[in-house]
């Protein structure tokens, strides 16, 4: 059998090419020394040439053109026969008949064959230990250079990591890393390509690439890299050229020598694949310069980990934000302050944060000691935008309010319905453009007239518990909410109440609370706790609230917000119902000097020995001008019609309420007057408005209409006109 | 109405009647008073016995000064009682009115 025809296993082909001169070069040492010494012929086949390392003309073998050659061997002690085994040929003493072939094998690879030929039995066995340590002495001299190879690329691999680490400080941009990592990628090997791919929704995306072309996004599971990604392992394909079937999705390897595909992932997830490859076959990726693309792949994971988790990072910190944002701005403008200079009423409000912030908001007007206005209000959606909306609700609140006494330049305080009217007007293009709108309740207590006026825009119900029978009515009224149509028209309703009663205003966060199994609290829970709390003072009422609210869900942070405003009417003290008087005047301007005559008796019966005359002046001028205006206007000079006025004295004012059933007079349609002298009417209304502390007109959905005013027996704001 | 009027040296003084001018009676007393604010008339009203006056009364005097600037005449107002005064000053008339305490006073002023 022929050296040359002997197979050799295509990958070692190259690492015996390698070691050959090895070999050849350690046999030319002391072994050849020791021959030439023994007389002794050396030759070494390699590849099916021969070459002499030592010649000794008595050989029994010579060489021609590369070729063994037998000389005078006896027959049946060739070597040919059993080329791999050791032969030994007996021959005349002194002469070199000694042959043997022996197999030179390094890392359990044939390298070749060594012929030796001596002159005896002794000598050859010597020379064949001295070759046998020759080769191990070759080997180890190569493992101690793979060794030193390794370690150098240890070296290398560590400086590079130690430079990708300065980089890792140095470049906060993730862009900037990863062009970094393919920069580190490619200096493994002289020539290589890389890319780098990033998995985004099933596709790879090319995120930073050394490349001849631009590579463009693939699917997950396409070609060599596809495949690399399933199997979750690196992979190296060395001649990847053959693959050319597989390579028709993956254009850049077309002219690949040699192809590493790392996966780029942490424990939990894949986040896409380093894909390095090289076109010229001079060198192969070996396994130091895998560890290198391994180590460089783990650092993009990070890279790529790190900047999602730094995302995520920043986006609760933005919700964290938002949420502290959005608490401050409830806390310091959706929630009021509760007035505590309500002299008739006292007002407890409950607020329980969620865990966002809810559009929530409420405030407390007062405009004196018997009339405030409570506004219970919820904007649909969440976060910082529900916040600023119901901000922007309740400073529309105000403007609407400012605006209505400015326009009727009067004193009186404007309408509830004109108010939200306003308030709507004002906040509804807001709210459309931006898909949202609000709920209120808005209820005016009048103390005096023990009389709430309220507008339901689409809210919870509001409840009230009339003390004296524990009867409960529910406010509630069929306005749209605000900000869905923006010429809407709200309509106010009165409700009477007595001293002593409670109101509960409270947002869907306290009836929507949820049980562990699902259950709302509801009205129901919320009207049965009041009942049982109502004689709580307001605080402890609404603590009683709380508690039952947080029993029932078993939570304490909840979904949306919980507000709730808890409203009672002081019990009036029993001397301020004796000073009381009604009378019925006929609808006919005569009568004018009788009402003026009543009221100034009345007042001077009243009023405490310091009253001030000008304000009894100011007051009889008022109800003048409020009884002509009914008896002209409200019942059209028709002097069948009867008008009702009430006067007594309440918190020490005087308060008067002309009641009548014609039509609703409106102050605001009347002029404003001229100062000038040019004009003889209009100074009605503004003599009223001027004259008192206090007018509230009142459109009932019964037969009686009121209209109420209340001065003071001390001098009137307005004394200082006369000036 | 009854109005007692005076003519002094040309100038026309008007007592207004008590107790009061107002919504009920101010359409009559601005139909009794109207001859008397002929062309460059020189009137007063005496406005002594007038315990109360309301808008409507107002109205009616405020029309009698218009009605005689615009004819070349005056007005002059007197003897106003302080529930009265207190409504002219609360809708600040009493700068667009001349305004004496006395009957004197106030013809004092026309013939200087």
């Amino acid at each position: 059998m022929d050296p040359a025809n002997e197979f050799l296993p295509y990958a070692a082909g190259d690492a015996v090419f390698a070691l050959e001169p090895r070999v050849r070069k350690a046999l030319s040492g002391r072994p050849a020394e020791f021959a030439r010494a023994a007389g002794a012929a050396l030759a070494w086949e390699y590849s099916g040439n021969l070459t002499w390392i030592v010649e000794q003309p008595d050989a029994s073998f010579t060489i021609v053109n590369g070729k063994f050659v037998p000389r005078g061997i006896p027959e049946g002690s060739g070597g040919e026969e059993e080329p791999s085994q050791p032969v030994e040929a007996e021959s005349e003493r002194g002469a070199c008949r000694h042959y043997r072939r022996i197999p030179a094998t390094l890392q359990n690879l044939l390298v070749g064959h060594i012929h030796l030929c001596s002159p005896n039995r002794a000598l050859a066995s010597g020379l064949n230990s001295l070759l046998g340590c020759t080769l191990e002495l070759v080997d180890k001299e190569r493992q101690e250079e793979a060794l030193l190879e390794e370690l150098s690329a240890s070296w290398e691999s560590l400086d590079a990591l130690f430079e990708w680490t300065v980089d890792m400080r140095n470049l906060p941009d993730r862009q900037d890393l990863l062009n970094r990592i393919v920069e580190r990628a490619v200096a493994v090997r002289a020539g290589a390509n890389a890319i780098l791919w990033i998995e985004d929704n099933g596709t790879l995306m090319p995120t930073a690439w050394v490349a001849p072309a631009v590579p463009q996004p693939r699917p997950l599971q396409t070609g060599i890299v596809g495949r690399a990604l399933d199997q979750r392992s690196s992979l190296i394909l060395r001649r990847a050229g053959h693959l050319s079937h597989i390579l028709d999705d993956e254009p850049e390897l077309r002219e690949a020598a040699s192809v590493v595909v790392v996966p780029i992932s942490t424990q939990s997830q894949l986040h896409g694949a380093l894909e390095v490859w090289t076109d010229d076959c001079v060198e192969d990726f070996e396994s130091p310069h895998l560890r290198l693309l391994e180590t460089l792949a783990m650092q993009a994971a990070l890279v790529v980990e790190n900047d999602r988790l730094y995302s995520i990072q920043l986006e609760s910190e933005r919700l964290r934000q938002e949420v502290d944002i959005g608490s401050r701005i409830q806390q310091s403008l959706l929630f009021s302050r509760v007035p505590d200079r309500i002299e008739g009423a006292t007002i407890a409000a409950l607020t329980l944060p969620s865990k966002t912030i809810d559009g929530d908001f409420y405030e407390v007007v007062d405009y004196n000691p018997s009339c405030f206005d409570v506004v219970v209000g919820d904007v649909m959606g969440k976060g910082v935008p529900a916040a600023i909306l119901a901000a922007a609700a309740k400073s529309g609140l105000f403007r609407s309010l400012c605006q209505l006494m400015v326009d009727t330049g009067r004193r009186e305080i404007p309408q509830v319905d004109a108010i939200v009217t306003s308030l709507n007007a004002a906040v509804a293009r807001q709210m459309i453009s931006v898909d949202s709108f609000a709920s209120l309740s808005y209820a005016r207590f009048d103390l005096v007239q023990n009389l709430v006026t309220f507008v339901d825009a689409g809210h919870t119900k509001t409840f009230h518990l009339r003390i004296r029978d524990q009867q409960t009515f529910i406010l509630q009224g069929d306005n749209l909410p605000l900000g869905v149509l923006q010429e809407e028209v709200y309509q106010q309703v009165a409700h009477r109440f007595e001293p002593g009663d409670l109101f509960v205003f409270y947002s869907d966060g306290v009836t929507e609370a949820r049980s562990p199994s699902g259950e709302f609290f509801g009205e129901y829970r919320l009207y049965e706790c009041v009942r049982e709390f109502a004689h709580l003072p307001v605080e402890g009422l609404i603590e009683e609230i709380r508690a039952a609210v947080i029993a029932f869900s078993q939570r304490e942070i909840f979904e949306d917000d919980l507000t709730c405003v808890v409203v009672r009417i002081n019990p009036r003290s029993p001397a301020s119902t004796e000073t009381r008087e009604s009378r019925v005047f006929s609808s006919d301007l005569k009568e004018l000097y009788r009402i003026r005559q009543w009221v100034n008796d009345l007042w001077l019966r009243w009023a405490p020995r310091s009253h001030a005359e000008d304000a009894l002046y100011q007051l009889i001028l008022a109800v003048n001008e409020v009884a002509s205006n009914v008896m002209r206007h409200a019942y059209g000079n028709d002097p069948s019609q009867r008008l009702r006025i009430t006067a007594w004295v309440e918190d020490g004012k005087f308060c008067l309420e002309l009641a009548h059933t014609g039509i609703p007079f409106d102050p605001a349609s009347s002029r404003p007057p001229s100062f000038d002298g040019t004009r003889d009417g209009g100074f009605g209304v503004f003599i009223i408005a001027k004259s008192v502390d206090k007018i509230v007109y009142t459109r009932n959905d019964g037969d009686w209409h009121t209209i109420r005013i209340v001065k003071s027996f001390g001098p009137g704001p307005d004394q200082t006109s006369a000036g | 109405m009854a109005l007692v009027t005076t003519n002094l040296d040309g100038v026309i003084v008007v007592e207004i009647p008590g107790p009061s001018l107002d919504a009920s009676n101010a359409k009559d007393f601005k139909n009794e008073v109207s001859p008397f604010l002929a062309n460059e008339a020189k009137v007063i009203f005496d406005m002594q016995h007038l315990g109360f006056v309301d808008s409507s009364g107002l109205g009616s005097i405020l029309s009698c000064l218009r009605q005689l600037n615009a004819s070349g005449g005056d007005l002059k107002l007197c003897g106003m009682t302080k529930p009265v005064r207190a409504l002219f000053e609360l809708v600040r008339m009493h700068r667009i009115f001349d305004i004496y305490d006395t009957r004197e006073q106030a013809l004092a002023a026309f013939t200087s």
